[in-house]
C-alpha cells in the first residue's frame, strides 16, 4: 500500500474552561483527545457523531483553524500541526475545506468570480486575463456559466452557492478538501445535485475528501471507509460496507439502528436500539470508557479504563473493550 | 382510521403574502390517535399552514380564506378570546427550537404549572404534582430536580421533552408539531418519536408533523401530505406515497435522498434546478419548471386533484405515468 496522503497522530485539541478571578483556567473541554487516522489520495474517509462529539473541532485542527495542542497532521512529510505562518500558508494549498453554509463562506461585498479567483491572485499563481479564464472554466467545472463571473452572491440559491464555493476550493487542485456538512443546509431535493458534483469531481481530480457528516445515509453514499467519534474520541474505524454491514461498537451499532429509513415497511420491520441518557459533556467526560453511561453492555471494565482503538480481526479498528 | 368523524378539518386553507398566495387552497383531515405528516422543502408553506391553523401567522403573512374545524368549531370564525382558550388546550403547537420556546427566565418546571393551572381550576400544590407526574411521562431524568431548572441548564432533547410535556399538559384532541426533532442527535431523534409515538397511543391526540425529512416521516406518519410551493401535490397512506408514489416530485424526492441500500459512491437521481422563492412561483403547475414530464398543458393551468383511491390523491396530469413506470431516472 502506498503512503498515506494525510496522517493524523494523537491529534489534542483542549480549549481552556475560564472562570473566576482574572479568568483563570479551570479545566479544559477536551474536544478531541488523541485522535488517529490516515487518508489516503483520492480516497474519502467519512467521519461520523452526533454534534458536540468534536468532528468539526477535528477538521479545523487539521487545516489549523485551530491549534491543536498535541499530535501530529502529516501532509506527505509535512506537520500541520507545528508549521509556522509562511509554511502553512503554502501547505493550504494543498489542502482546503467547504463549510456547511454556504451563505456565510462568500463574502457578500464581491463578486463570485473575484471571490473565487482569490486564493489564486493570493498564491501569485494567475492574473489578468489568464486568472479570469480560469475563473470561468472552474465556474463551467461546477455545472455554472463563466457568465456569472461578474455576479453577487445573493443573486445564487443556496445550491448554486455551495457550488460557488466548491468552485473556489478547486482553484488551487488541493490534493484533500475537508467537507464539514457540506450538504446539511441544504434543501433536500438539491443535496443529490451537490453529493453527485463532489463524487465527479473526485475521480476527475482524484481528490482526496474528509467528509465530516451527522448524516449517516449521506456518509455511507459518498465514503470509502468511515470513522465514527464520540465524545472526542473515534471509537470506530472501519471500511464502508462492513461498517454498516456489522457495526462492532455499540455506539456505532446504535447509531446505525436510529438512522430513520425513508421505508414504512422496513422501518416497522427492523428492531432499534434506543439508547437511555444524553452525551455528556466533554467538559467533564465520565470516568472510563466515554460511552459507558449509555452503553447497554457496559461491564466493571468499563467504568475504570480507557479503550485504546485496536485493530480487530475483521479488520476494523474498535475502542471497546468488550469487541473481539 | 379515517371512518371516524375528523377532529381536525381543514378545507380551502389560503394565506397571502402580498398579493401572492403562499398556502395555496390546502385541504386535509386528521383523525383522532392519527399522525399526519405535512411534508415538503423550505419555503414550501408548511409551517406557515401550521401557525394559520392557531391564527398565529407572523406579521407579513395574512389569512385569506378557508375553513379550519376543529371539535366542530369554526376556528377561522371564531373571536380571538375563544382561540386563546383552544390554543394549547385543545390545539397545542411544538417548534424546531425548543430553547428558544421556552422562556429563558422562568424555571421549566414553573412553566409546565403555569400551563397547567392555565387550562385547569387546579391548587398549585396539585398542578406541581401534575408537573411532576408529566415530567417522568415524558422520560426526563431526575424530575424532580429538573422542576427547578433554567432552560439554559438542559440539553435540548431535554429542552423538547419539556415543550412536550407543556404542549399535552391538557390533552389536546391535536398536537401541532413543527419540526419536532430537526434540531436534535439523530440518537436523541429516535427517542422524542419513541416518546411521542407512546404518549399518543394513550392519550388518542391527533398530531400533524410538519418535516422536511423523509425519514422521519416514514417513521412516524400513518398518513402523508406532500406539499410543492404553496400547494398540496399528493396525498395518501404512508405506504401508498412511499411505496408507489404518483406525483413526480414526490417520486423524485424520494429517490434523490440516500439510501441505505443504494449502490454508494454513484450518480444519485435528482430533481434539476432548486426550490424557487413565492415570488418566482410559475403559473400552471409549480413543479412544472423542474418536472420531465411536463407539457405545455401543465405550464398553463394549475392541474386538478385526481382521487386515485381512498384517501389518495394526486395534484398531475400525468399520475398515471408515474404509474406506468415513465418517469425518467
Amino acid at each position: 500500500m502506498s503512503a498515506p496522503l494525510l496522517a493524523v497522530q494523537d491529534l489534542c485539541v483542549h480549549f481552556p474552561i475560564r472562570g473566576g478571578w482574572f479568568g483563570r483556567a479551570q479545566g479544559a473541554i477536551r474536544a478531541v483527545d488523541g485522535v488517529s487516522f490516515e487518508i489516503r489520495a483520492g480516497e474519502t474517509l467519512g467521519l461520523v457523531g452526533e454534534s458536540g462529539c468534536g468532528k468539526s473541532t477535528l477538521g479545523n485542527a487539521i487545516l489549523r483553524i485551530v491549534d491543536p495542542n498535541g499530535g501530529a497532521v502529516r501532509l506527505c512529510d509535512v506537520d500541520l500541526a507545528t508549521l509556522d505562518a509562511a509554511g502553512l500558508r503554502a501547505a493550504r494549498r494543498r489542502v482546503q475545506m467547504i463549510f456547511q453554509d454556504p451563505y456565510a463562506s462568500l463574502d457578500p461585498r464581491m463578486t463570485v468570480g473575484a471571490s473565487i479567483g482569490e486564493p489564486l491572485s493570493a498564491h501569485g499563481l494567475a492574473r489578468g486575463p489568464e486568472l479570469w479564464k480560469r475563473v470561468g472554466s472552474l465556474l463551467e467545472r461546477v455545472g455554472l456559466s463563466a457568465a456569472h463571473a461578474g455576479r453577487y452572491p445573493h443573486e445564487f440559491s443556496g445550491g448554486q452557492r455551495q457550488r460557488l464555493v466548491i468552485a473556489r476550493a478547486l482553484a488551487l487542485s488541493p490534493d484533500l478538501i475537508v467537507c464539514d456538512e457540506p450538504v446539511s443546509a441544504l434543501d433536500v431535493s438539491v443535496r443529490g445535485q451537490i453529493l453527485n458534483l463532489l463524487l465527479e469531481l473526485q475521480r476527475a481530480f482524484h481528490t482526496a475528501y474528509l467528509f465530516i457528516s451527522h448524516d449517516l445515509s449521506v456518509v455511507r453514499h459518498v465514503s470509502d471507509r468511515i470513522a465514527v467519534m464520540y465524545l472526542g474520541r473515534i471509537v470506530e474505524i472501519a471500511a464502508r460496507d462492513p461498517l454498516f454491514g456489522r457495526p462492532l461498537h455499540p455506539y456505532t451499532q446504535a447509531l446505525i439502528s436510529a438512522i430513520p429509513l425513508p421505508d414504512p415497511p422496513a422501518q416497522r420491520r427492523r428492531s432499534r436500539i434506543i439508547l437511555t441518557g444524553e452525551t455528556p459533556s466533554p467538559a467533564k467526560p465520565p470516568s472510563g470508557c466515554p460511552f459507558h453511561p449509555r452503553c447497554p453492555i457496559a461491564a466493571d471494565r468499563c467504568r475504570r479504563e480507557v479503550p485504546a482503538l485496536e485493530p480487530k480481526s475483521s479488520g476494523a479498528s474498535v475502542a471497546c473493550h468488550l469487541v473481539t | 382510521m379515517s371512518a371516524a368523524a375528523p377532529v381536525l378539518s381543514v378545507r380551502d386553507l389560503t394565506v397571502t403574502i402580498g398579493r401572492r398566495a403562499v398556502v395555496d387552497g390546502v385541504g386535509f383531515d386528521l383523525a383522532a390517535g392519527e399522525t399526519l405528516a405535512l411534508v415538503g422543502e423550505s419555503g414550501c408553506g408548511k409551517s406557515l399552514t401550521a401557525l394559520a391553523l392557531l391564527r398565529l401567522l407572523p406579521g407579513a403573512a395574512r389569512l385569506a380564506g378557508g375553513a379550519v374545524t376543529l371539535e366542530g368549531a369554526d376556528l377561522l370564525r371564531i373571536d380571538e378570546a375563544a382561540m386563546r382558550r383552544i390554543r394549547g388546550n385543545r390545539a397545542s403547537i411544538i417548534f424546531q427550537d425548543p430553547q428558544s420556546s421556552l422562556d429563558p427566565l422562568m424555571p421549566v418546571g414553573d412553566q409546565l404549572v403555569e400551563g397547567i393551572r392555565a387550562h385547569r381550576d387546579l391548587p398549585r400544590a396539585a398542578a406541581r404534582a401534575q408537573a411532576l407526574a408529566m415530567f417522568n411521562a415524558v422520560g426526563i431524568s431526575e424530575p424532580e430536580q429538573r422542576l427547578g431548572q433554567y432552560p439554559f441548564e438542559l440539553s435540548g432533547g431535554m429542552c423538547q421533552r419539556v415543550m412536550i410535556a407543556i404542549a399535552l399538559a391538557a390533552r389536546p384532541a391535536v398536537l401541532i408539531a413543527d419540526e419536532p426533532t430537526t434540531a436534535l442527535d439523530v440518537t436523541i431523534q429516535a427517542q422524542i418519536l419513541d416518546l411521542m409515538k407512546g404518549l399518543l397511543r394513550d392519550s388518542g391526540t391527533g398530531i400533524l408533523l410538519i418535516t422536511h425529512d423523509m425519514g422521519v416521516v416514514a417513521e412516524a406518519a400513518d398518513r402523508v401530505a406532500v406539499m410543492y410551493a404553496g400547494r398540496l401535490v399528493e396525498t395518501g397512506s404512508a405506504d401508498a406515497i412511499f411505496g408507489a408514489p404518483r406525483h413526480p416530485y414526490t417520486a423524485l424526492l424520494l429517490k434523490s435522498v440516500p439510501r441505505l441500500d443504494d449502490v454508494p459512491k454513484t450518480a444519485m437521481a435528482v430533481i434539476e434546478g432548486s426550490v424557487p422563492a413565492h415570488e418566482e412561483w410559475p403559473a400552471g403547475c409549480r413543479f412544472a419548471p423542474r418536472c420531465p414530464l411536463a407539457e405545455a398543458r401543465c405550464r398553463a393551468e394549475i392541474p386538478p386533484d385526481a382521487t386515485i383511491g381512498a384517501g389518495r390523491t394526486v395534484a398531475c396530469r400525468r399520475h398515471d405515468d408515474v404509474a406506468a413506470g415513465r418517469l425518467p431516472a
